[in-house]
């Protein structure tokens, strides 16, 4: 089993580090063959499907002990030109944080979680807003 | 526990390319051109289109008389003759215009969120013409390729996310045969940022309409670029 426990809570701005743990819990004692944290954006909609994945990272483990979670943590960092998520007539633009674990001889595991990615600037411009009483004009 | 980190492809970037240059009037952003607006393309296809229609119509008709499918060949010419038309009003425009250009005025590109901007369009006026009136629109369209129907055939959608009028001008000042008008815009601070991707798109423009006594409307469009960063 997979969990992913990220530092940070709410929307990522562009260029900002995703970091957190990866806590998995393996069936068996077998080291897995590989781990890999990887981030991406990807469309859906109307059109033809685009997707790229922009950071990946391949931590190892040296030892795991069956049914006890392992720690594992991660930080990759979003490209500071984006895209920054989007929900469209036609289109959207989708953050994806994705770990795949590959075993030898057994099924592989992954976990596919979600991200809101805003503009850089807009965490803080809006905490500006709110401490001056304002409201950001949608 | 190590740790690998990397594993990084070359990332495709997501931004437009606008063709722009740093003058000291500010940066200078070139107008979309595209082929198939040319009057070199609209001349001689809409030529091509007309002449072939009408041979092979005229054959059509010869063998097999009047029916229906003679007539796809008179839709055809008719089409042809449309191209030509635009030919003419592209003739008459590059004529009487020089080429435009856009100024964005104090600022460079790419824009940001929410940033105010001033724009500078400017263009030769080779021939006595009685300008009626100038408007800019600043607009964010979406763009996507897909598929039409079970599949057949590809096409190309677009949906305007988001547009905004600049004010109107009918007093448009030309100094040395050369219009200049300014307008002030600003990027929403809710709309999205310039995408590009093989399929899907985002993007920014600066549309800039003409109009002008016994002349047909010029349309020009110039591209811009917005990063995802608000302006603080």
């Amino acid at each position: 089993m997979i969990e992913i426990h990220l530092q940070h809570q709410g929307a990522f701005e562009v260029g900002q580090q995703v970091k957190g743990t990866l806590i998995w819990t393996p069936d068996s004692d077998t080291l897995p063959r590989s781990i890999l944290v990887s981030l991406g954006w990807r469309t859906e909609g109307r059109g033809f499907v685009d997707r790229q994945r922009v950071a990946s990272m391949s931590p190892t483990v040296n030892r795991v002990v069956a049914g006890r979670p392992t720690m594992i943590p991660f930080a990759v960092e979003l490209p500071l030109e984006g895209p920054m998520s989007y929900v469209g007539s036609l289109m959207r633009i989708i953050w994806e944080l994705t770990v795949d674990i590959e075993k030898p001889w057994a099924i592989d595991e992954h976990l596919t979680i979600g991200l809101i990615v805003v503009p850089r600037g807009l965490v803080e411009r809006t905490a500006a807003a709110s401490r001056e009483g304002l409201v950001i004009d949608e | 526990m190590n740790q690998q980190s990397g594993g990084i492809g070359v990332s495709k970037s997501i931004m437009p390319t606008v063709r722009s240059t740093k003058t000291s009037d500010g940066v200078r952003v070139e107008a979309r051109q595209d082929v198939q607006d040319s009057p070199v393309f609209l001349y001689s296809f809409g030529t091509f289109l007309t002449i072939s229609s009408l041979v092979f119509g005229g054959l059509f008709f010869y063998l097999f008389g009047p029916a229906w499918y003679t007539f796809i060949w008179v839709i055809a010419a008719l089409i042809g003759l449309m191209l030509i038309r635009s030919g003419n009003e592209a003739t008459k425009l590059a004529k009487t215009y020089g080429p435009p250009a856009l100024y964005i005025i104090e600022t460079q590109l790419p824009l940001r969120l929410s940033q105010r901007f001033r724009v500078r369009y400017q263009q030769p006026v080779m021939r006595d013409v009685r300008l009626i009136s100038i408007s800019a629109t600043l607009l964010c369209q979406e763009w996507v390729h897909s598929v039409r129907g079970r599949g057949q055939g590809r096409t190309i959608e677009t949906s305007v996310v988001w547009k905004g009028q600049l004010p109107t001008q009918t007093v448009i000042p030309i100094v040395n045969n050369e219009l200049s008008v300014e307008w002030d815009a600003e990027v929403p601070l809710s709309q999205p940022a310039s995408f590009v991707a093989e399929h899907n798109k985002v993007e920014w423009y600066l549309r800039v309409v003409l109009q002008a006594e016994s002349m047909p409307v010029s349309n020009v469009v110039f591209p811009l670029i917005v990063r995802p960063e608000v302006m603080q």
